[in-house]
C-alpha cells in the first residue's frame, strides 16, 4: 500500500470519527440506537455542497450543517419523547425522511463542488509550508482533520463531566434514578440526540468537502461503520473513562478505515474485492466485533474450568 | 406536610384488566412524621407513594405538599422537594459513573443544570462528609465507579443522596427488602439516623410488621386499595405484631388465609 492511500485512509478515519463520535453519545452514552445519521451524514453534506455552490464562506457552512442535523436529531428525539415511538423506529422514520429531504437541498441526487473553493483552498500557505519541508502536499488533510478532532474530542469530554453532561449520562444508564433526581429526561435525551446528529452532520460537510462532491446515496452504512469504530475503539483502548472510551472510537475509526484499505488490496484466486463489497465486510467485520467478547468469554471460561479440574 | 385527597388510581381503565390500585385514600401527614406503611402484595402501598413521587398522575384526587398542589407537576418537578429511595439497590444509583458524578447530579436536584463542572474541589469535601457518616469507608473512594460498590452501600449511597438536599419529604419503598438481614439491620439504621438528623417528613413502605412498629410514629396499613388500620401516638407504641396480626383480621373477616400468610412477620 503507497503512503498516498495509507494517508487517504487516515484522512478518512479521522473525519467519520467525527460521524463515530455521534453514534457512540446515542448508542453508548444515551443507549439510545440512532440510525438516523444514515440520514444526517448526507444531510451535512448536501448542506454544506448547496450552500457552497451558492457562494457561502466553506468555514460558514460549517455551522449551518450542524445545525441542519442537529434538527434531523431533535426530530428523531421528538417522535421518541413526546409521541413514544419506538427510539430504532423513530430513528428510521428520520432518516427514510431525510433521504427525501436531501434531493430536495440538492435539487439533484449528486452535487460536484470540483472548482469550488473548499475549506482546504483557505490553507493553501500551510500547504506551502508543508512542501517547503519536503513533504507531500496531501499530508495537509490528515493534520488539518486531526486538529479539529482534538479539539472536538477535548470539548465533548469537557461537556460530559459538566453537571448537564452528567444528566445525560446517567439518563442512559439509568432513567429511572435521573428522573427521581429531577432530570427532564425527555430534555436529556433530545439534546444528546441532537449533539450527536450535529456532530454527524459536520462529519459528512467536511467529508464532502475534502471529496469535491456530494451525493445522496453517501450515507448508506454510515451507522454500521460508526458502530465498528465504536466497538473497535472499546476492544483496544476500553471505556473505563469518557476520556479513553472518546479516544477509543477516534483510534477505532481510523484502524477501521486502514483495514478497509488493506482488504481492498486482497486477491484471493481471481476474486478481486472492490469497494462494492465494503458494506459485506463491514457487516462481517461489526459481526465479530460484537461476538469477541463473548467468544473471548467463553475461552475464559474454559481456562477456568482445566484449572478446576487440575486440583 | 404531604395532604392526600380522595387519591384514586385506576390501571388498565376501561380494559377487562382494570385495576382500582388505590381506591379513595385521604391521608394527613405532619411535618416531622415518621409513617410506615404495611399490607399484602397489591395493597397499593406502591401505587400510592408512585403517586405522591409524581411517577403517573392520579385519575380523581390532589397531592398537596407543604401546602402546594403538586398534582399536576411531572416526577422530574417534583424531584425538587422529594427524596426517594427504591427497593432495587440498582435503581437508585448509576452504575457505569463513580461515587462523586452519582452524588453531583443529586447536588444539582431542583435547579437548572449548568455547565460547570460537575465535580469540583468544594463539592468533594461535601461528598467526604456526607460519606464518612455512613462509617462505610467510602469517603475515600470518591473516584470509584458505583457499580463496584455492594447491594448495601449502593442502597447506603441512594439514602445520602435522597436527603442531599434536605427534600420536605423522603419516600422510602421497601428499600431493606432487597438486602441480607445484616445489612438490612446497618441501612435502617442509616435512615434512622439521617431521619433524626435532619428531621425529614417520611414515608416508608415495609414488607415487615417488626420494622413497621420498630420505626416511625405513625402505622398505616393498606387493602386492596384503601386504608384500612391507622394508627399513632401511644396506642402505636404498645402494639405488637400478634396485635397488628388480629387487627388485620378483625378488620378483614372475610380475608382468606394467604393474604395474611403473605405478611412477613419474623424480625429482619
Amino acid at each position: 500500500m503507497s503512503f498516498y492511500a495509507v494517508m487517504g485512509a487516515i484522512s478518512q478515519g479521522l473525519v467519520y470519527s467525527l460521524m463515530a463520535l455521534g453514534v457512540y453519545l446515542t448508542f453508548r452514552v444515551l443507549d439510545f440506537p440512532d440510525l438516523t445519521v444514515d440520514g444526517s451524514f448526507p444531510l451535512g453534506a448536501a448542506v454544506s455542497a448547496v450552500l457552497i455552490t451558492h457562494g457561502v464562506n466553506p468555514f460558514l457552512v460549517l455551522p449551518a450543517a450542524i445545525a441542519a442535523g442537529m434538527l434531523a436529531g431533535l426530530v428523531t428525539a421528538f417522535l421518541s419523547t413526546k409521541l413514544k415511538i419506538l427510539n430504532l423506529l423513530a430513528s428510521i422514520l428520520t432518516m427514510i425522511a431525510l433521504y427525501s429531504i436531501n434531493l430536495r437541498i440538492m435539487g439533484k441526487p449528486n452535487i460536484s463542488l470540483i472548482n469550488r473553493a473548499t475549506i482546504f483552498d483557505h490553507f493553501a500557505s500551510f500547504r506551502d509550508f508543508i512542501m517547503s519541508q519536503g513533504i507531500p502536499p496531501f499530508v495537509m488533510v490528515p493534520i488539518l482533520f486531526l486538529a479539529v478532532i482534538v479539539v472536538v474530542k477535548i470539548v465533548l469530554d469537557f461537556f460530559l463531566h459538566t453537571e448537564l453532561g452528567l444528566a445525560l449520562r446517567a439518563t442512559g444508564d439509568n432513567p429511572q434514578m435521573v428522573q427521581a433526581q429531577g432530570v427532564n429526561t425527555h430534555f436529556t435525551i433530545m439534546l444528546g440526540v441532537a449533539l450527536s446528529n450535529g456532530l454527524v452532520a459536520l462529519s459528512g460537510a467536511l467529508f464532502a468537502q475534502n471529496q469535491g462532491s456530494a451525493d445522496v446515496n453517501m450515507g448508506v452504512g454510515t451507522i454500521v461503520a460508526g458502530l465498528a469504530s465504536v466497538i473497535i475503539g472499546e476492544a483496544l483502548i476500553g471505556e473505563m473513562t469518557v476520556f479513553r472510551a472518546t479516544l477509543g472510537v477516534i483510534i477505532g475509526s481510523v484502524i477501521y478505515r486502514l483495514a478497509i484499505a488493506v482488504a481492498l488490496q486482497i486477491k484471493i484466486g481471481t476474486l478481486q474485492i472492490t469497494p462494492s463489497d465494503l458494506k459485506l465486510i463491514t457487516a462481517i467485520l461489526v459481526v465479530f466485533a460484537l461476538t469477541l467478547p463473548t467468544i473471548r468469554g467463553k475461552i475464559k471460561l474454559d481456562v477456568f474450568r482445566k484449572e478446576e479440574d487440575r486440583q | 406536610m404531604i395532604r392526600l385527597k380522595n387519591l384514586t388510581k385506576i390501571f388498565n381503565k376501561g380494559s377487562v384488566n382494570e385495576n382500582l390500585a388505590v381506591n379513595r385514600v385521604s391521608i394527613d401527614v405532619k411535618r416531622g412524621d415518621f409513617i410506615t406503611v404495611i399490607g399484602s402484595n397489591g395493597a397499593g402501598k406502591s401505587t400510592l407513594l408512585n403517586l405522591i413521587a409524581g411517577v403517573y398522575p392520579p385519575e380523581i384526587g390532589k397531592v398537596i405538599i407543604d401546602g402546594r398542589n403538586v398534582t399536576s407537576l411531572k416526577e422530574h418537578q417534583r424531584a425538587k422537594f422529594i427524596g426517594r429511595v427504591f427497593q432495587d439497590p440498582m435503581m437508585g444509583t448509576s452504575g457505569s459513573m463513580t461515587i462523586e458524578e452519582n452524588f453531583s447530579i443529586a447536588l444539582a436536584r431542583g435547579r437548572r443544570r449548568t455547565l460547570a463542572f460537575g465535580v469540583n474541589q468544594k463539592s468533594r469535601e461535601i461528598f467526604r462528609g456526607r460519606l464518612s457518616l455512613l462509617g462505610l469507608g467510602l469517603e475515600d473512594r470518591l473516584s470509584d465507579k458505583v457499580g463496584l460498590l455492594s447491594g448495601g452501600q449502593r442502597q447506603s449511597l441512594t439514602l445520602l443522596m435522597a436527603t442531599l438536599n434536605s427534600p420536605k419529604v423522603l419516600l422510602l419503598d421497601e428499600h431493606t427488602a432487597a438486602l441480607d438481614p445484616k445489612t438490612a439491620k446497618l441501612v435502617m439504621d442509616i435512615t434512622r439516623r439521617i431521619i433524626e438528623t435532619y428531621n425529614l417528613t417520611t414515608v416508608m413502605i415495609t414488607h415487615n410488621m417488626q420494622q413497621a412498629l420498630a420505626n416511625g410514629n405513625r402505622l398505616i396499613m393498606m387493602h386492596q386499595g384503601r386504608v384500612i388500620f391507622d394508627v399513632k401516638g401511644p396506642e402505636r407504641d404498645r402494639m405488637t405484631v400478634e396485635d397488628l396480626l388480629d387487627h388485620f383480621g378483625k378488620l378483614r373477616g372475610s380475608l382468606a388465609d394467604k393474604t395474611l400468610l403473605s405478611i412477613k412477620t419474623e424480625a429482619p
